[in-house]
């Protein structure tokens, strides 16, 4: 049993976390962060990754509006490399009321979002792929924002200020000695390592997942998970946020984002026993389709890359059973005070958008506990990454399209590896622009253990090919540089990597996807023959089976196929 | 202009029933749309590797008696399967590539990740390794890149061997040729595929008189003492397997050339051969070319229309479609049917989208896709709204009732389809011939 001392341990990676164990970090307290997954894993990173305005909001919770556009503007200013200010329309369709314009507008404005009327022409000409029959629009600032980005660049912040990740840790329970929370136990899911950390103080930061870590503690906090479905296009159809200007439903929102546009989301009631085997359904692929080309026609004609789905954590406060008080605000609460239990404090609810300021009310209630009295600084301080644009990148040998790419993805931070290396400068990933030195910074620098976390720092595999011919690339160089005890787990992630691609393309597997899929089955299982390796000694030579073996041995070789 | 046959497709099916065509003496058109599946394809040939239950098969042809009716081997038959491979082979040697075996029985491909593929005919540059016991008379395996290439991963390679219990006794080292020491030079030699290495390095080391040596020599030096060396194929398209053998001459040792990822310069060699052979016998080839529509009249196809003439539709008395599957386009489908995408002929019903592919990529499974296809009856005719088109024929992975990937079974359906094809087509002839009748 491996044991760990700190101050303060945060569970779970989402952007919650990872802000908690930054703003812990940043104050000068001892932090860990443990993730049962990858960072941004859970809901942070299946969602639209879209900078609301707080217009969203502004009719139907004012609260909620206003903490949008206060965190939209610190998100400008610390986080530039994770957010584009596209700015976003509210459309109103032959088929909406445009009676609601005004009302939406005044909302807008006493929540202090500026919303400007269009014209259906002004609209058309800012974003020519909009629905061209619509009767009028709303400009507001919406932006787009990369929540993979976003966490990982907090966890970076955090480790140069001595906080740690420790991802691939599952929390088993909960250290609790004379009624005081001391810390978790764990089990690290690569190695069946057990490990306990002791900690003053605990913060239940997992999300959805946080009923159970409550549970822990025999503390009740009532989940109501909500999945909500996306589609990923594969071009980017519009250049600003679309929204509908009518009261929030499903699929009334078209984000483009890097290469490509997303349209989401549908919702619909989950049991929690279910959220770890949430799948996108025919059914929600049609209504996103449907409802997307009424923002943007072309969308029909547009090759649907991928679908997903997340769990949105809505939380029932108090004790009520029916799910009526649902709260889509954050939730915090020191159960010290609450439940007489100190020591452990759980942030849920809330939004993605949010998630920063959810971050700071959690280390404010742990400082407070730990008499920590230093200032907030995450709402000023730049996130690594995030002065890209005044950086200067000497990278003469790398053409702009991947300097560009490294660039936006990583800010000022890709000066690190950018270099006239050829060997680096190699490009892995085609359809992202993802070198071979983006590769090792990520495994170095972000916390990247295998291909699945590599997708997620920066973004390899997520073009149009989907990994076809970058996940065997990138495994090599995984396995290169951690040395040959680790090639076998490398091989093994291609496995896993073209799996956790095909979740996402087989509910819109028909046209250009069932071609790339097709291609895809055809280069691993007959090419290369993984299959082979996977099912090793499976496949019993029929011969071993029948006529030539001995009756004794013939029960062993039926023994061993089993 | 009418021919006597018309070929649609390029691939493995198509060749074959080209070539059947032209060798007979017919006047054959060749349409083909770019590069087909075997510039992905391992440039071995495999009949049957793999029986329903995924166990191994040893022997393929005996096996095919036990497939499920409906897949195209039960409707040639294991001697008409035989003949077409052995017609194959012939066309292959004639071409310049003497495809080796293991007699009746498969041996293992080594693939590019360390994994056994069951195949029955390989090209001489690949060394086919015992089926029961791929390691015997290995004790070191020397595993070499060339100038880095990236889409050649010796420490996957190795892993993946690692895997077989035959292995483990094997010794397997990793070396990389370096690019300076064969001349290579490129803006970023990192980035440089399999067929560009190929293209520089005939240009800057194989045009020298010193070429091969100095490749023989760092071979040497980086393989040492190895029973068996691991090559990625980037060395040489066209004459590779001659090249194989000259350095395995100059060095001593033995030498296995592996398909990369794509593009696959033994799947690509295997393609250039065969249209060499197709030209050779008089065949007209139309590349770059597809089919966009057929004029059918009942149950005859009399001409089609292609895209870059279609003012000027091609008449011919037969036609075989061989336009491969989904990843080839000659499959399409949308988000509730599949259809073929040349002539909107009657294909195998596959059910709600969501029961055309299982839930794992890779994991052994048999996705319902791989079996979808254009449905035909014994003679391999395909129907158009359930109406028999005599004069056409399908071959290969246009067909639906087999799974090529699972079942190791690509080249030879393919072969064996499109020769079938060639066959019922040219014995119309030759009756026609016989009794001195002008066809039309």
């Amino acid at each position: 049993m491996k044991q760990i001392e700190t101050e303060v341990v945060i569970i779970g990676g989402g952007a919650t976390g990872a802000g908690v164990l930054r703003d812990c970090a940043l104050r000068g307290m001892r932090a860990i962060l443990v993730e049962k997954d990858d960072i941004a894993n859970g809901t942070t990173g299946r969602n639209h990754g879209l900078m609301h305005s707080g217009a969203r909001y502004a009719v139907t919770d004012q609260h909620s509006a206003v903490e949008c556009i206060k965190e939209n503007r610190i998100l400008r200013k610390i986080a530039g490399h994770c957010i584009e200010e596209t700015d976003g329309l509210f459309i109103t369709l032959p088929e909406d009321e445009l009676s609601f314009q005004d009302k939406f507008i005044s909302a807008c404005h006493s929540a202090g979002i500026s919303a400007e009327p269009l014209t259906p022409a002004e609209a058309l000409r800012i974003e020519p792929n909009v629905n061209p029959q619509l009767l009028g629009a709303v400009r507001v600032p919406d932006g787009t924002i990369d929540p993979f980005r976003l966490t990982a660049s907090s966890i970076l912040d955090a480790e140069e200020y001595g906080g740690r990740l420790m991802n691939y840790i599952r929390v088993t329970g909960l250290i609790i000695d004379n009624g005081r929370v001391c810390g978790v136990h764990c089990i690290n899911v690569k190695t069946g390592e057990a490990v306990d950390i002791r900690a003053l103080q605990v913060v239940n930061a997992a999300g959805i997942w946080g009923q159970q870590i409550a549970e822990y503690a025999d503390l009740s906090i009532r989940m109501f998970p909500a999945k909500g479905s996306l589609l990923i296009v594969d071009y980017r159809i519009n250049s600003m946020v679309i929204n509908r200007c009518r009261k929030p439903a499903d699929a009334d929102i078209l984000v483009p984002g890097d290469t490509i546009s997303l349209i989401g989301t549908t919702s619909e009631k989950v049991p929690y026993q279910d959220i770890e085997n949430i799948r996108v359904n025919p059914d929600e692929v049609e209504t996103l389709l449907t409802e997307g080309t009424k923002l943007c026609p072309i969308m029909a004609q547009t090759r649907v890359l991928r679908a997903y789905c997340g769990v949105r954590p809505l939380v029932s406060l108090g004790n009520d059973s029916s799910g009526r008080n649902i709260s889509r605000g954050i939730v915090l609460v020191d159960h010290g005070e609450a439940d007489a239990l100190p020591g452990l404090i759980t942030i849920t609810g809330g939004k993605l958008m949010t998630s920063r300021l959810m971050a700071e009310m959690a280390t404010d209630a742990v400082a407070k506990n730990l008499g920590n009295s230093s200032r907030c600084e995450t709402a000023e301080k730049p996130l690594p990454g995030a002065r890209g644009q005044q950086a200067e990148i000497h990278a003469p040998k790398v053409s702009i399209p991947v300097s560009g790419s490294a660039k936006y993805r990583h800010g000022e931070r890709a000066a690190s590896f950018l270099s006239d290396d050829q060997k680096q400068n190699a490009i892995i990933c085609e359809c992202e622009m993802v070198t071979r030195g983006e590769i090792e910074y990520a495994v170095n620098n972000l916390n990247a253990k295998n291909l699945v976390d590599l997708r997620r720092r920066t973004r390899i595999g997520m073009g149009p090919c989907q990994g076809e011919m970058c996940s065997c690339r990138a495994a090599g160089i995984v396995s290169e540089m951690t040395h040959s005890d680790n090639s076998e787990n490398a091989l093994d992630s291609i496995g896993e990597f073209l799996q956790e691609r095909w979740k996402g393309v087989r509910p819109v597997l028909w046209g250009d996807a069932m071609c790339e899929a097709d291609f895809s089955y055809w280069l691993y299982d007959n090419l290369l023959g993984y299959n082979q390796l996977q099912s090793i000694p499976a496949p019993v030579s029929e011969q071993l089976c029948t006529e030539q073996l001995s009756t004794e041995q013939k029960s062993i070789a039926a023994v061993e196929s089993v | 202009m009418k021919y006597n046959s018309i070929i649609i497709g390029g691939g493995l099916a198509g060749l074959t029933s080209a070539i059947r065509c032209a060798e007979a003496g017919l006047k054959t058109a060749l349409i083909s749309a770019g590069d087909s599946a075997l510039t992905f394809a391992s440039g071995s040939i495999d009949v049957l590797g793999f029986r329903q239950n995924n166990a191994l098969v040893d022997y393929p042809f005996e096996a095919i008696s036990q497939l499920p009716d409906g897949h195209p081997y039960r409707k040639l038959g294991a001697d008409q399967v035989r003949q077409s491979l052995n017609f194959f082979t012939g066309q292959m040697a004639q071409a310049g590539i003497e495809m080796s075996c293991h007699g009746q029985q498969n041996h293992s491909r080594l693939t590019a990740l360390g994994a056994m593929r069951p195949a029955w005919l390989s090209q001489p540059g690949a060394k086919p390794l015992s089926l029961a016991e791929p390691a015997a008379g290995l004790r070191r395996v020397a595993i070499i890149n060339i100038a880095g290439c990236r889409d050649f991963q010796p420490a996957l390679l190795a892993a993946g061997l690692k895997k077989h219990t035959d292995f483990a006794g094997v010794e397997l080292t990793i070396g990389d040729i370096r690019a300076d020491t064969i001349s290579l030079t490129a803006r970023n030699v990192y980035e440089l595929r399999s067929l560009e290495i190929a293209r520089l390095l005939k240009r800057d080391l194989f045009s020298r008189p010193e070429g091969l040596t100095t490749l023989a020599s760092a071979i040497n030096k980086a393989a040492g003492n190895a029973d068996l060396v691991v090559l990625p194929s980037v060395l040489a398209v066209e004459n590779g397997n001659q090249l194989i053998h000259q350095l395995e001459a100059h060095t001593g040792l033995r030498l296995c050339e592996l398909a990369t990822l794509p593009p696959s310069l033994p799947g690509m060699r295997m393609a250039s051969a065969l249209r060499q052979r197709y030209r050779q016998l008089g065949g007209l080839l139309l590349e770059g070319d597809e089919v966009v529509s057929g004029n059918f009249d009942n149950d005859r196809l009399l001409s089609i229309t292609t895209r870059l003439n279609p003012s000027m539709p091609l008449t011919a008395d037969h036609f075989v479609l061989a336009t491969g599957s989904f990843f080839s386009r000659g499959l399409d489908s949308n988000p509730s049917s599949l259809t073929d995408k040349t002539f909107n002929l009657d294909v195998v019903t596959a059910g709600q989208r969501q029961h055309w592919s299982n839930q794992h990529f890779l994991n052994g499974s048999q996705h319902p896709f791989c079996y979808f296809g254009i449905e035909t009856n014994d003679h391999f005719n395909p129907y158009q709204e359930g109406q028999v088109i005599g004069n056409l024929y399908c071959a290969g992975a246009v067909l639906g009732g087999f799974n090529p990937v699972a079942e190791a079974s690509a080249g030879g359906v393919a072969i064996s389809t499109g020769w079938l094809a060639a066959k019922q087509i040219t014995a119309q002839y030759s009756d026609v011939r016989g009794n001195h009748v002008e066809s039309h």
